[in-house]
């Protein structure tokens, strides 16, 4: 009798330990998703900067931007262009602002991230966004 | 009295085996997650190495041009030394002034093993260009760069094998290969 309730004993602290170490287990598996997403988000991040950086220049340097960002592989969607690459894609949006000496014309360029949110679907985030801007003046009559 | 031990043995031997199952399965478990953690914690470590690598090469020569851009920018080939640099020529007074980039073994290393680095020198037309002669900015395998009309693009690769291009338009000053 004495040894059937020490094996019963022994059997209860076992399922409670396995019980608590499931617990653990489950919060360290929602740690380590935590982890990978957050690193996966600084790759596209500091990956999508140095590419948004180098976009925002030829940009700026362009005489047209439209060749300019079709030669690196951007394809017109409405409004804007987008580049898919490893984990992002790049996103171009144009602003113009007609003066009297000229125009402002800015190029938006932005690093964005596909994510899943609980209920799977899918959202947008933005990385960042770097404005490419410059001034083409008017050409004046003397 | 046979049948009895019989029949007295057998659900301890049925608790026991349960029991030992139990533990295999915590067992397993556990080298499952500890393996788990082991991969993740290994990938992120990696991945944090290399946006560390390409962000500071990058941002070292971004700066360092643009620091400089009022200059003569032009890809300089020192075949003596086996380098190519990337010059930023200033004038002040009538004395030209050389600010260049580029990546050499460092050849006076403080532990002794030899490793390839980015290295900044500044110096006047006069004084002789010697690869000491700089400051070591950060550790770089390979950096090529070239100048396609107002641009300047620069590929580097850092020592782990990350490779980044850099383009840069040039602003102020004049562009010359």
């Amino acid at each position: 009798m004495k040894e059937g309730s020490r094996a019963n004993a022994l059997l209860v602290e076992l399922l409670l330990v396995i019980f608590f170490f499931m617990i653990s287990a489950a919060i360290l598996v929602q740690v380590y998703a935590d982890a990978k997403l957050k690193s996966r988000t600084a790759h596209a991040t500091n990956f999508s900067m140095i590419e948004a950086q180098n976009v925002a220049e030829d940009l700026y340097a362009a005489e047209n931007p439209e060749a300019t960002l079709t030669e690196y592989g951007f394809t017109k969607e409405g409004d804007s262009w987008s580049l898919e690459k490893d984990g992002y894609f790049l996103r171009v949006a144009l602003r113009e602002e007609e003066t009297d000496s000229g125009l402002l014309r800015t190029y938006d360029v932005s690093g964005v991230e596909i994510t899943r949110n609980q209920s799977g679907e899918e959202k947008e985030n933005i990385l960042l966004t770097l404005p490419s801007t410059r001034f083409i003046p008017k050409e004046v009559s003397p | 009295m046979s049948k009895k031990a019989v029949g007295s043995g057998s659900p301890r031997i049925i608790q026991s085996v349960f029991v030992l199952l139990l533990l295999s399965l915590f067992a397993v478990l556990s080298t499952f997650l500890v393996t788990i953690g082991a991969q993740i914690y290994r990938h992120s470590v990696e991945s944090a190495e290399d946006n560390n690598n390409s962000r500071v090469m990058t941002a070292v020569v971004r700066s360092a041009v643009w620091a400089e851009d009022g200059g003569e920018v032009i890809v300089e080939r020192l075949d003596n030394l086996d380098i190519t640099a990337l010059t930023v020529v200033n004038e002040f007074e009538g004395e030209k002034y050389y600010k260049r980039l580029y990546c050499a073994v460092d050849p006076d290393p403080l532990d002794g093993e030899p490793r390839s680095f980015l290295w900044e020198s500044y110096t006047s037309e006069e004084a002789e260009f010697r690869v000491e002669s700089g400051e070591s900015l950060c550790e770089l395998k390979s950096f090529v760069p070239s100048i396609e009309g107002k641009t300047l693009k620069v590929e580097l690769e850092s020592p782990n094998g990350t490779k980044s291009t850099i383009r840069i338009a040039l602003r102020a000053g004049g562009a010359e290969e």
